[in-house]
């Protein structure tokens, strides 16, 4: 069966694996079942190339597996058991075979793949895999497996192509670099600025725990990479395309960050972004959030936006609200005397409450007098209607005379209450809103004012400057 | 501001005037028709108690004929129409007219159902002294409702009223009656 033209190819082939350490595997065409024959190549093509980059191992060449099964009269789509691969393999002379197959259930694809000893056939390892979707998605599920089946962990980007296919961009964020601040305000800033990246659902992030393993097993400690070439290198042992690297200093009362996102690919920089912030470190969240949509080219959203509008200071102190006549007047409408208490005149505060209790009170029992006596005037006014003694006729129309000015009575103690009641209220408001705060906060803090000067007699425009 | 203030004092009004409540009328209410006080005609007069009727369709309801504001009475001749084609007569009984006589009267009561006319005459026998002063009814008639719609009793002005002696009392006024069948 064997033929002698093969003996000076396996004599090579048996010289150059001698050279290397590194242990020679050949990869079969995989099993297809329900998918195509020219789709099962190029998916096992792809894991071929893949394979490849492990560096793990020594691939033997598709075009030589192909030459050794045509001169044995195989085609490679035949040789699907154990006992065919075995043979090929020993004839290729290589340590190692993977084969394997790729099915369709539904609407998922499964991918099993294996690779065994052709010395003693035993499995070194099985693999096996999912996918729902396109099969263009078994791609990069054939990429994994390559990986996988050498018993290496396949790379991040690949992992994130698999979770987050949409995303169009994998980055690593580093930690910024600390100039005046310390390395955890630093750090909380950089974790603040990860998650700002995350939430624009534009990029895959890696995790800040993959990204700290990668640099310790590299040796370096907390902010030993800090070079773009280290950066550089972590980004490609992650896998990612994009690195993203920065600093955050400090100039008195003024902060700087500066941001750079680089193609680990090309060393190019993507994006460069600056920020100058005045204020308590506290407000570099919302300039760090909004650095971070910068940074990828996209606007910030309403609420990162308002919050830079309202401005550090503001957003810092998020302590109670400057008092002012407005919030007087409102409460004072709502409850009387709640305005006057809100600006602090609790006698006055309590004395309208109490007077416009006792005015609504009045009225209150007004109306039912009113009603009582509305009840009494239709009973005997309805006795009156039915009476046919003239003596009881007078009589009940009396009484209903008299009623009927009892509810008049009523009206009017209810009328001229209930407009103390509204007019009280009216004085109240009015009262609240003319003797409320004297000047909110936020006024007093803008650095001009519009304000008449008692002592000049005259309306004034005011600057003030810090020196 | 100065709309704020408007708004408030719109808002006062508002509250002010929510706060009183609606009178009944004056005009109208008495309306009793025997009050003498306050019908429009003069007494002696005829009319109808209650003077408003309302009754469903198929129900029965009582109508007093009263005389009003009589003196020395000893005999009457009433005369009312009503609509035959809404309601029908059933039964009548003496009205309280005649409780504090010193002899009960005759009372004839005389109905044509053809043409809806009732005929009321009242006398006393043996004595021309017998008389009765005041307002009363002197009979009470039960009608039953036929049909739906509103009608009216109306009585003849050719009813008389006259004393022991065979006097005429002058008839001033006449009440008119209304039925509404529901």
């Amino acid at each position: 069966m064997k033929k002698p033209i093969l003996l000076p190819f396996i004599l090579l082939s048996t010289f150059l694996i001698a050279q290397s350490a590194k242990p020679t595997v050949a990869i079969l065409d995989f099993e297809g079942q329900g998918v195509s024959a020219s789709e099962v190549q190029t998916l096992t093509e792809r894991m071929r190339t893949e394979i490849g980059n492990t560096n793990a191992i020594r691939l033997i060449e598709r075009k030589a597996v192909e030459k050794i099964m045509a001169e044995q009269g195989f085609q490679q789509s035949g040789c699907t058991n154990d006992e065919c691969a075995s043979e090929v393999g020993q004839l290729l002379g290589v340590q190692f075979m993977v084969s394997g197959s790729i099915g369709k259930m539904g609407d998922a694809y499964t991918i099993d793949a294996k690779m065994f000893s052709v010395e003693t056939g035993e499995t070194v390892r099985s693999k096996n895999a999912t996918h729902k979707g396109d099969i263009s998605g078994l791609l990069n599920e054939m990429q994994i497996m390559a990986w996988e089946i050498t018993g290496l962990d396949a790379p991040a980007n690949l992992k994130l192509k698999r979770a987050g296919s949409e995303a169009t961009r994998t980055v690593a964020v580093m930690d910024f670099e600390a100039r005046g601040i310390t390395p955890q305000e630093a750090q909380t800033l950089t974790d603040r600025f990860t998650t700002a990246l995350s939430s624009t659902k534009k990029v895959v992030m890696v995790e800040r725990g993959t990204m700290v393993d990668v640099l310790e097993e590299q040796g370096f400690e907390g902010g030993g990479c800090a070079s773009d070439e280290c950066a550089a290198e972590v980004g490609a042992m992650l896998g990612v395309e994009y690195m993203i690297s920065g600093a955050i200093g400090k100039l008195g009362d003024t902060y700087t960050i500066d941001a750079k996102m680089f193609s680990v690919a090309t060393g190019a920089a993507e994006s460069m972004k600056s920020i100058t912030y005045s204020g308590k470190v506290d407000g570099l969240i919302v300039e760090i959030e909004s650095l971070a949509w910068d940074i990828l080219g996209l606007d910030p959203p309403k609420s990162i936006r308002r919050k830079l509008q309202q401005g550090s200071p503001n957003y810092a102190n998020m302590g109670p609200k400057p008092k002012s006549k407005a919030g007087a007047l409102v409460r004072s409408m709502v409850i009387p005397g709640f305005g006057q208490l809100y600006s602090g005149k609790t006698k006055t505060a309590v004395g309208v409450l109490l007077l416009e209790a006792g005015m609504i009170g009045l009225a209150a029992k007004s109306s039912g007098d009113y009603a009582s006596s509305q009840t009494e005037y239709e009973t005997q006014l309805a006795n009156y209607q039915g009476a046919t003694d003239p003596g009881e006729i007078a009589g009940y129309k009396i009484i209903v005379e008299q009623k009927r000015a009892d509810m008049t009575d009523a009206n009017n103690q209810l009328a001229l209450f209930s407009g103390i009641a509204a007019g009280l209220w009216a004085i109240n408001t009015i009262h609240a809103f003319l003797t409320g705060p004297e000047l909110a906060s936020n006024e007093l803090n803008k650095p001009y004012r519009l304000a008449y000067n008692p002592i000049k007699k005259q309306a004034q425009l005011s600057w003030e400057f810090s020196l | 501001m100065i709309k704020f203030l408007k708004l408030l004092f719109l808002t006062g009004i508002f509250l002010l005037s929510s706060c009183t409540e609606e009178l009944p009328l004056e005009e109208g209410v008495f309306d009793n028709p025997l009050d003498e006080d306050e019908v429009s005609y003069e007494t002696p007069a005829l009319t109808f108690f209650p003077f408003i009727n309302d009754v469903s369709l198929g129900g029965s309801f009582i109508v007093s004929v009263f005389i009003l504001g009589v003196e020395d009475l000893g005999g009457s001749y009433v005369k009312f129409s009503y609509d035959k084609n809404q309601i029908e007569y059933l039964n009548d009984g003496v009205g309280d007219l005649f409780d504090d006589a010193s002899q009960s009267p005759i009372c004839l009561v005389e109905v044509d159902q053809n043409t809806g006319i009732v005929t009321i005459n009242t006398s006393f026998l043996g004595s021309d002294s017998t008389h009765v002063d005041g307002t009363g009814s002197i009979v009470d008639i039960t009608f039953r409702a036929l049909s739906t719609g509103t009608s009216s009793l109306t009585f003849d002005v050719n009813s008389e009223l006259v004393t022991p002696s065979d006097g005429s009392i002058e008839i001033k006024g006449f009440g008119e009656g209304v039925v509404n069948a529901l």
